[in-house]
């Protein structure tokens, strides 16, 4: 296990309050891996304090977004040659204590992308229960049209291969990336398989999907899904 | 259609097609995105100009006045205008997110910021 090259991807919109945090958990709970901060244009001081701390990252000059932003992680995660990447986002939500895990489920079962679930066994934090119903509605979805069975298919927390690497590089969408990346992967006959674990609730900043825009967000992540699953290639 | 109505709609047309033709001679705007427009203009002029085209087409469709043919035409049109830009837009946040990646990713490098510090496991 030792050669793999693995890496971090730490996607960061404002995130001063927990950026820190995060990094010095991945230095006790995750010391084989590399990571980097993809600053997503903060606009808070999450830029200087990483910079202060000789943390590696990359700043983007306009924000993109949490797609963009994971994008870009997954263009160095190509360009450096990393055996496998994982999105751990910024907040403090994902403990790095499960990567291990997450690893071994990936070499054991040659999967070529393995989510953090919260929901195959109890415990955690496990969102507002509308939220949960909108997650159960999404696994509800690909189920139909892919026929495999994702209980957590908006989870941030996803380690990917080298082939998926390649492949999220060039197609990745801005906005509400994963239950839409997840069906493209399916749609791909790649194997995905989840691990359990356990979610804290966010240790600053704000959550990307306001009240206001869940609506949307529905219907957008809808669209996207059956979009997805009419491409062909 | 009464002639007060051509008469307008007339200098309105004339009007929107010189102020476009201005603007691409200063180079406001590039031709390219702009050849839809010109078209629907110089549609709907030449239904103004020949009344009895768009009353013979308004007949063919089945539409009562002539004057609504006209109006569907020019929506129908500005609909495939403005599918054109989306389409435009889409092409360009995508070329533009992935040079703020790129120029991202390669100030990292030039200034070292993501570089990643050598560990004990990984030194040559």
């Amino acid at each position: 296990m030792g050669e793999l090259r693995k890496l971090i991807i730490l996607p960061c919109y404002n995130e001063e309050e927990s950026i820190l945090q995060t990094v010095s958990e991945i230095k006790n709970y995750a010391p084989d891996f590399d990571y980097i901060v993809i600053n997503d244009a903060s606009t808070d001081a999450t830029l200087p304090r990483v910079r202060e701390e000789h943390i590696p990252y990359v700043a983007l000059p306009i924000n993109l977004g949490i797609g963009g932003a994971v994008q870009t992680g997954y263009r160095y995660a190509h360009r450096n040659e990393y055996d496998l990447a994982v999105q751990v986002d910024g907040d403090g939500q994902h403990d790095v204590r499960y990567l291990a895990d997450m690893v071994r489920a990936m070499e054991e079962q040659h999967a070529d992308m393995v989510i953090g679930s919260r929901f195959i066994e109890e415990g955690g934090f496990r969102s507002t229960r509308i939220r949960r119903i909108g997650i159960r509605y999404f696994t509800a979805l690909i189920r139909v049209l892919s026929g495999q069975t994702v209980t957590d298919p908006t989870s941030g927390l996803r380690m990917v291969n080298r082939d998926v690497i390649d492949i999220f590089k060039e197609e990745y969408p801005r906005d509400y990336p994963e239950p839409e990346t997840l069906m493209m992967l399916l749609r791909k006959k790649k194997k995905v398989v989840e691990v359990p674990v356990k979610m804290r609730g966010r240790q600053g900043g704000i959550s990307s999907i306001r009240p206001m825009v869940a609506v949307y967000y529905m219907v957008k992540v809808t669209l996207a899904i059956l979009m997805e699953r009419m491409r062909k290639d | 259609m009464t002639s007060k109505l051509r008469i307008l709609l007339l200098i309105g047309l004339v009007a929107v097609l010189v102020t476009l033709i201005r603007k691409i001679r200063s180079r406001k705007v590039e031709l390219r995105y702009t050849m839809l427009c010109m078209f629907l203009i110089a549609a709907l002029l030449v239904m103004v100009l020949v009344p009895d085209l768009l009353r013979t087409i308004s007949d063919f469709l089945g539409i009562y006045s002539p004057v609504n043919m006209l109006f569907f035409l020019g929506f129908v049109l500005s609909l495939g205008v403005i599918f054109s830009l989306t389409s435009t837009i889409s092409k360009m946040s995508e070329e533009i997110k992935t040079m703020a990646q790129k120029i991202a990713l390669l100030d990292g490098r030039v200034s070292g910021n993501s570089e990643q510090e050598h560990r004990e496991t990984r030194d040559e």
